[in-house]
């Protein structure tokens, strides 16, 4: 099977995954090595750290999950705060039999999984090659922490490049995947739920697993399938 | 055809691994030989299809400059070489660097000047689908909606502007077709404005370009016996396990 034709057939969101049936460490490990040699780096600096969670962590993954529910709830507060938003109303405002949708229950894969990766900025050093273009005047731009907020979109575009690769590597090897990019940005408040072991904030979020059910079967099954569209071709691509 | 002669003309398809492995920066695309607007269309096609995006909003959208825009590559490149220069000048300031490499234009961007193909990715608002719409009236942020939160929440397009680019290098090499990319250039719209770059609404996030390489840039690092010189982390340095 072709590259368009795993991702296209393989990858949905996940649900729920089988937490009887756990992939071997040895699948993560080869698409991790694989997707670490085949991204491209900016200076070659590859400026974020992915730190894996396993089996074993699931504490760490419910604290992960109530980082990421409090951020859905934050970011809603403050769009109804926010003047220039017409925004009146946050999800957790509805009483809870009448929403369905908070907690998002599309956020479960973060808490209940067998691996989840969360990626971070990280200073670089730079190597012998960059060494020596510093010295002529050469601006690495990747070695100060001071400057992780002012690079973030040129860490982010190689941390995607990064995920999408780890990704299909995944897919690969049999496994299901998942995004997410809604969390708490300041590794403060990692600290505050336990995850002293992060030192840096946080870029992205992938699950991975066997899935017992994906998120359309369950759109599908409240008749929402269709509703869900991502924009058109011609909305996104213009030739000049 | 005996069997041996085919074995040796037939080509095998490369994994997904190794043709990423043969993927190298671009110093100079081959000037005239033009890949079929076609292949790029076809990439561009199966990019779209297969990248997720949160809320599949899509906040991005992508400028395909073809093989007859010169002026406005031209245009991009003065200031992805312009902003090399201020970045380096901004470094001094802080404190980073003692000097600056004193405006030498540096090689390695040409491939945003000279290419059959250039692609320019720009945040870009959205408005929610079906789907969403019911949940933003239950109280949802959909912020991807909002020009006030586009750089609010950059780092989350930017993360699926790299997904994008990845597919789209994907289905490039796949036709052997190469590409280059650069995160050096203004953001600030208003200058691509200025220069008369004026299709974009919003900031830019990457720059791509694609045609057949004519050399590559470790191609030039070998010739230098420097090839060793630039490496990347360890993995070790890069993954770790909790």
């Amino acid at each position: 099977m072709g590259y368009f034709e795993t991702i296209e057939s393989k990858r949905r969101h996940v649900r729920q995954y089988n937490l009887e049936k756990i992939p071997t460490k040895e699948s993560i490990d080869r698409a991790l090595y694989k997707a670490w040699k085949t991204t491209p780096g900016k200076n070659n600096a590859m400026p974020y750290q992915v730190l894996v969670w396993g089996p074993d962590k699931a504490k760490e993954k419910k604290a992960i999950h109530s980082l990421v529910v409090k951020s859905h709830k934050t970011v809603e507060e403050e769009a109804v705060a926010d003047a220039r938003l017409p925004n009146s109303i946050a999800q957790a405002d509805i009483p809870i039999d009448k929403n369905k949708n908070f907690p998002n229950p599309f956020y479960e894969h973060v808490a209940l999984n067998p691996y989840l990766f969360t990626i971070h900025s990280r200073v670089s050093t730079p190597n012998r090659w960059y060494k020596a273009k510093i010295k002529e005047g050469h601006q690495y731009d990747q070695g100060y922490e001071h400057l992780f907020e002012h690079i973030i979109d040129s860490t982010a575009v190689e941390v995607g490049l990064f995920a999408s690769n780890l990704g299909y590597y995944l897919l690969e090897e049999g496994l299901d995947i998942s995004y997410n990019s809604c969390f708490r940005r300041r590794p403060e408040e990692w600290h505050k739920v336990g995850l002293h072991m992060v030192k840096t904030r946080p870029i992205t979020m992938i699950s991975c697993g066997y899935a017992k059910k994906y998120r359309y079967q369950e759109l599908a099954s409240w008749g929402k399938l269709n509703w869900d569209r991502k924009p058109d071709q011609d909305d996104i691509i213009k030739w000049i | 055809m005996g069997w041996k002669k085919q074995a040796r003309t037939q080509k095998t398809p490369l994994t997904t691994f190794d043709l990423l492995e043969k993927r190298h920066h671009v110093v100079k695309y081959i000037k005239g030989k033009i890949p079929p607007k076609q292949h790029i269309e076809t990439a561009l096609w199966k990019a779209w299809k297969t990248t997720p995006s949160k809320n599949n909003a899509v906040p991005y959208k992508v400028f395909v400059y073809g093989p007859k825009k010169h002026k406005e590559k031209e245009l991009v490149h003065k200031m992805v070489f312009e902003n090399h220069k201020q970045a380096e000048r901004n470094a001094v300031k802080r404190g980073e660097a003692t000097k600056t490499e004193g405006g030498i234009p540096n090689p390695y961007y040409e491939h945003i000047k000279y290419n059959p193909y250039l692609f320019c990715i720009h945040s870009q608002t959205r408005e929610p689908n079906k789907f969403y719409k019911e949940a933003v009236e239950e109280g949802m942020f959909f912020d991807q909606a909002w020009t006030s939160q586009v750089d609010h929440y950059v780092d989350t397009a930017a993360v699926e502007v790299g997904m994008f680019i990845q597919n789209l290098s994907t289905y490039l090499l796949e036709q052997d077709i190469d590409v280059s990319y650069t995160s050096c250039f203004f953001r600030d719209i208003k200058k691509w404005h200025e220069v008369g770059l004026k299709d974009a609404e919003f900031r830019p996030i990457v720059l791509m370009s694609a045609g057949y390489k004519q050399i590559y840039r470790n191609e030039i690092l070998r010739k230098k016996n420097q090839l060793q010189d630039d490496r990347k982390p360890e993995i070790d340095e890069v993954v770790q396990w909790t």
